[in-house]
């Protein structure tokens, strides 16, 4: 053992170029590795802490008196909290509300306290959080009487609600708590395990201890994703789904497993790690082929292959405990700067919008916690460095072995040499010599030159994701409530003929302040697709048999569901019909699929622009609608009953416009999303120009307005003169967004700060490794040099060979980085379009980023290669032939 | 007729209290076709002279003129043309390019004259000579140490040098090789009328040489002649 370390560090010292461009090499790979795992790991952690807050802090819930769960430690499980809560009736015939009691444990996994006054102490005494106490008729709240159940009861407090994902859940009533407990209360109980082991394992542990079943349990999704909640059975049933059923494919499978990102964080560490054990393997690799020679005569004076491979794990090893930890201070440092700074954008959340609904009423962001050092990422980087090492050891070993001993003291272990005369053709051969010096053998080269690449593709990959994310943002913003505007006037009614009139869209335009404004024009309408035409059968439960799957009771009841089924294969689907102003419709362009966008042709020619349904794989062929299909619209006349936007009633209720399609485009802008919805990919839209809407529907108020300001500063007078000038408007709503504008732009541009910022820093990495090989490759045959030299190569004629080779090593990798990063760039393009259902991605990158990345790499191929033969000529030839 | 003079040279290596005196005050010169030898101990200073005649060193005092040529006159590029076509080397371990053949191992230096003429008959004649012609595709690490040494030998004449310096040429090589080596430059000196500086420590291949020059501690001892 102690021959191996000695024999080690007198190579590691000998050969010293060689081992400062490993430690570096190291020091970059574990930086980069170490300091995006520090950076995910915060996010992750924080992204718990939201969600803890978004979902309350437990993790299982179990009905019943089924759990003891007063023993807080067996076998495989530690429960660190419990909560009970008991539900009662229902309050004054009302489902959504019921009577509860808990204990401490439940309020502080749910966040409850009282804001004012007190829990109940007496049973007269309730509280309720203020919405459902305005829900109860409370007028005064606290101390109000009120009548629950035909009894009276004093409000005692006033608590806050449910967390706010939690209280989404329509399963979920909301609470009046009272002071007594009744046996006929449903008990259940709530457990939150220590998060050290994951927590499924510590369920399935409990399960199994107290003989309960796993499957009456109600798991608390949106906290269990991030604390390991996901068994392992249901991986593979995913997978076991997504392969065997073509509709469903990769998307669905990656689409499931990384709900909570944690799949997409695990590839970008795999990358970099791929990255850095390639930079080290093709570092080592050189240097090796320089001693094939000394190893084999060690052979000869009797070293084992057991011990040569000792010495060369022993050389990456003592490299590897230097380098390593210096390379996660580097890597950890720079994260913490990086995540004091934007740390926001590490924490996985979807991107919040605002739009008409009243269910997103702010874009709230998310709290980034502190960094963390994340010591499980550091530890198997380091295992995992360990264990590229032995793999690097073996296999060098065993190539040794492909080679007879005296083939290896000769230095001639290359399989096939050309024996072509060169001079016989040529009159300059110092080119042959440093070609063959730099590209000593196909399998050596094609190594390097993956090496080199892999930084590079790995920036052009993340640039190109980064563009597109930008794009996104946009057009999702645009798209989400049209033009991504600073205010927004909504009508909060069930009844669709309730509009903003004509005279105070117009009104709101001459306020002061206000830069443009957009009215948008809607009426509800009905499509029948015959013949098979519309293709996604399953796609609105309705017209599913599914039990766990229904459609919302307030859209069957007022609507008699969205789509319904008119005959053998012919569909009857509710759509949204808009009507937009030119310049709204000029700005559909980015969202456009076929045809063109020509306002003034639409009107002539009675065309219309048709939105298709887009599911989960984002595709968008559910109905076979092309360009110059004529859409049969039905709509109701106006002064119809409610009744009729069922479409059930006589067609006298009805009119039937036969208009034919210009243009699909794959979004809408504005929406209005409180009759049958509309997220912007669920229902089917058919938009048109306002005059249209006038013409065909006789609809000439509108529905929801688009204002944007000239400075957002000027908001709040902004806002009031927009009130003011609704005033006695039925139903209108004004919601001022500019503050959230704000904040989600400055989140925006922080997440692209580090997008771009991490694909510098990547560039930058591989930028280094490039120099580093370069300058190796060519400092470690300064011997050969010296000997051209003598030989009569002048100055100029040494820099003059290594800038040409240099160009030609940057012009080979930067072929394999353009094959490579083409092959990338389509996987990509495919996630980003079916997975992650971007609007529209680009699918190429810029050819100026491309040609950029490519002109850099040669330029530094042939600058480093130039800077390596100064040193090489600031040497003496005799002390070069010496070397 | 003179193709070397040296005047008065000195080379020292090292600063301060350090300095190491490798060459002192030495003259010498070589006519066109001598064949000499450059005797001494380790460390006595053959080497130094050796490189300082071949350009690849500067002395500190004197000057070396090759062909009626002051080589300190000459900048670097000049003195690197010069090198290239008037001095031919020959190294102990060969020094030969490992990515090249015979062949063109032999031609190398020529090809970096642009413009200048590969005589290819002229190659073809040298390595028959030298007994490499069959061996000519052949890598260095393909060859015995003597017939490497024969590489460099032939790689020295190609450009036709009016010197050559061999360092330790047969060093690495067994009696039976260095008897043909020297062989071989002696062959040299009679077909091209080359002039050979052979620095060696083996007293006996000394003496088949025209002249001996003897170096201790750095300074040149009175001649004596070969034969």
């Amino acid at each position: 053992m102690k021959g191996v370390i000695r024999l080690a560090l007198r190579y590691l010292r000998y050969y010293k170029s060689q081992t400062a461009a490993l430690f570096l090499g190291i020091v970059l790979a574990a930086a980069l590795f170490s300091g995006l795992g520090g950076l995910l790991g915060s996010g992750r952690k924080a992204a718990a802490e939201n969600a803890r807050v978004l979902y309350g802090d437990w993790h299982y819930c179990l009905t019943g008196e089924a759990a003891d769960t007063e023993n807080t430690a067996g076998s495989g499980f530690s429960i660190e909290k419990t909560g009970r809560l008991y539900l009662g009736d229902i309050v004054n015939g009302r489902e959504d509300i019921r009577l509860a009691c808990a204990d401490e444990g439940y309020l502080d996994m749910m966040f409850i306290k009282a804001e004012e006054g007190h829990l109940p102490q007496n049973a007269d005494e309730i509280a309720a959080d203020e919405n459902t106490l305005r829900t109860l008729g409370a007028k005064e709240g606290l101390g109000e009487t009120l009548q629950i159940n035909g009894e009276s009861f004093t409000v005692c407090g006033i608590t806050d609600g449910l967390p706010e994902k939690l209280a989404e859940q329509k399963d979920l009533p909301s609470m009046v708590f009272v002071n007594a407990e009744d046996s006929s209360f449903q008990e259940f109980n709530y457990i939150k395990f220590n998060e050290t082991r994951k927590v499924y394992k510590q369920m399935m542990s409990l399960c199994s201890d107290r003989k309960l079943s796993f499957k009456e349990l109600k798991q608390n999704l949106g906290l269990c994703e991030l604390v390991g909640g996901e068994s392992p059975a249901r991986i593979f049933e995913v997978f076991k789904a997504g392969l065997s059923q073509k509709e469903m494919g990769l998307p669905y499978i990656w689409g499931t497993l990384n709900g909570d990102g944690a799949l997409a964080e695990g590839v970008i560490l795999l990358g970099t790690g791929i990255f850095g054990i390639l930079m080290i393997y093709s570092l080592y690799r050189v240097t090796l082929r320089k001693r094939l020679s000394q190893y084999s005569v060690m052979e000869t004076l009797g070293m084992t292959d057991g011990y040569k491979a000792a010495v060369l794990f022993t050389e990456l090893f003592m490299l590897g405990l230097a380098g390593y930890p210096v390379g996660c201070l580097v890597g950890n440092a720079a994260a913490y700067g990086i995540y004091s700074k934007v740390g926001r954008i590490f924490v996985t959340r979807n991107t919040a919008r605002h739009t008409g609904g009243s269910s997103f009423a702010e874009a709230d962001l998310p709290d980034a916690g502190n960094y963390v050092i994340s010591t499980d990422i550091m530890l198997f980087g380091s295992a995992a460095l360990t264990a590229v090492f032995i793999l690097i050891a073996a296999l060098l070993v065993m190539k040794m072995r492909k080679h007879s001993l005296r083939q290896m003291i000769a230095e001639n272990t290359d399989k096939k040499r050309s024996r072509k005369i060169y001079s016989l053709r040529r009159s300059d051969l110092s080119g042959i010599v440093a070609k063959r010096f730099m590209f000593p053998t196909k399998a050596g080269t094609a190594g390097s030159m993956l090496s080199l690449a892999v930084g590079s593709v790995l920036f052009l990959g993340s640039v190109f994701v980064t563009e597109n994310t930008r794009r996104n943002n946009q057009l999702t913003f645009k798209a989400d409530d049209g033009l991504g505007s600073d205010m927004q006037v909504m009508i909060d009614s069930e009844n669709y003929d309730t509009v903003v009139s004509q005279d105070r869209s117009e009104a709101l335009a001459n306020i002061s302040g206000i830069s443009s404004c957009h009215a948008v024009r809607y009426t509800l309408g009905e499509i029948e697709f015959k013949d098979g035409a519309f293709k996604w059968t399953e796609f609105y439960p309705e017209l599913c048999n599914y039990e766990d799957w229904q459609q919302d009771p307030d859209i069957m009841e007022r609507f008699g569901g969205i789509a319904v089924k008119s005959g053998e294969d012919s569909y009857k689907l509710k759509v949204n019909i808009y009507g937009y102003d030119d310049q709204m419709l000029a700005e559909l362009g980015d969202y456009l699929f076929e045809g063109t966008i020509d306002p003034d042709a639409m009107r002539r020619d009675d065309t219309v622009i048709f939105k298709p349904l887009m599911d989960g794989q984002g595709n968008y062929d559910g109905a076979d609608v092309s360009l110059g299909d004529t859409l049969t619209i039905k709509t109701i006349r106006p002064d119809s009953p409610p009744e009729a936007m069922r479409f059930e009633g006589d067609e006298s209720l009805y009119d039937n416009d036969d208009l034919s399609v210009s243009a699909i485009v794959s979004r809408p802008l504005a929406k209005v999303d409180d009759l049958i919805g509309d997220d912007g990919t669920d229902t089917i839209d058919v938009i048109m120009t306002c005059e249209q809407m006038e013409r065909y529907f006789s609809v000439t108020g509108s529905r929801t307005i688009s204002i944007s300001l000239e400075n957002s500063e000027n908001s709040r007078k902004v806002y009031e003169q927009v009130c003011l000038a609704l005033k006695g408007a039925e139903g209108c709503i004004v919601k001022d967004y500019t503050e959230q504008i704000a904040r989600q732009d400055l989140y925006l541009s922080q997440k692209m700060f580090f997008f771009y910022g991490i694909s510098a820093v990547i560039f930058g990495v591989s930028l280094i490794h490039i120099m580093n090989s370069l300058q190796y490759f060519i400092t470690s045959k300064r011997r050969e040099f010296g000997i051209l030299r003598a030989m009569g190569m002048t100055d100029a004629g040494l820099r003059r060979m290594l800038a040409l080779q240099g160009a030609r090593y940057g012009l080979l990798s930067s072929a394999v980085i353009a094959v490579m990063y083409l092959a990338v760039q389509k996987m990509l393009f495919y996630f980003m379009t079916h997975v992650y259902l971007y609007i529209h991605p680009n699918s190429f990158i810029s050819y100026k980023v491309l040609f950029s990345v490519l002109a850099a790499n040669i330029a530094v191929c042939i600058l480093v290669s130039v800077l390596a033969g100064r040193s090489v000529l600031k040497t003496g030839i005799i002390e070069e032939i010496k070397e | 007729m003179t193709v070397l003079q040296v005047s008065n040279v000195s080379r020292d290596y090292g600063e301060k209290n350090n300095i190491v005196h490798a060459l002192q005050d030495i003259s010498f010169s070589a006519a066109q076709g001598e064949f000499i030898a450059i005797v001494g101990t380790s460390g006595s200073g053959k080497s130094t002279l050796l490189n300082l005649v071949g350009g690849l060193d500067t002395p500190d005092k004197g000057s070396i003129i090759i062909r009626e040529r002051e080589l300190s006159g000459l900048s670097r590029k000049e003195l690197t043309i010069f090198r290239r076509r008037n001095i031919g080397f020959v190294f102990q371990d060969y020094s030969l390019m490992p990515v090249l053949n015979v062949y063109d191992n032999t031609v190398l230096p020529v090809t970096f004259d642009k413009g200048s003429y590969v005589d290819h008959s002229f190659i073809e004649q040298l390595l028959k000579e030298l007994g490499l012609w069959d061996k000519r595709t052949r890598y260095p690490n393909e060859l015995s140490g003597g017939q490497q040494q024969r590489v460099a030998l032939a790689r020295a004449l190609a450009a036709k040098p009016a010197i050559i310096l061999a360092d330790e040429p047969t060093g690495n090589l067994d009696s039976r090789n260095a008897v043909e080596v020297m062989g071989l430059l002696k062959n040299s000196v009679k077909k091209f009328g080359q002039t050979i500086l052979m620095v060696t420590h083996n007293e006996s291949l000394a003496q088949t040489c025209d002249r001996i020059l003897h170096i201790e501690d750095g300074r040149l001892l009175p001649e004596r002649s070969g034969e």
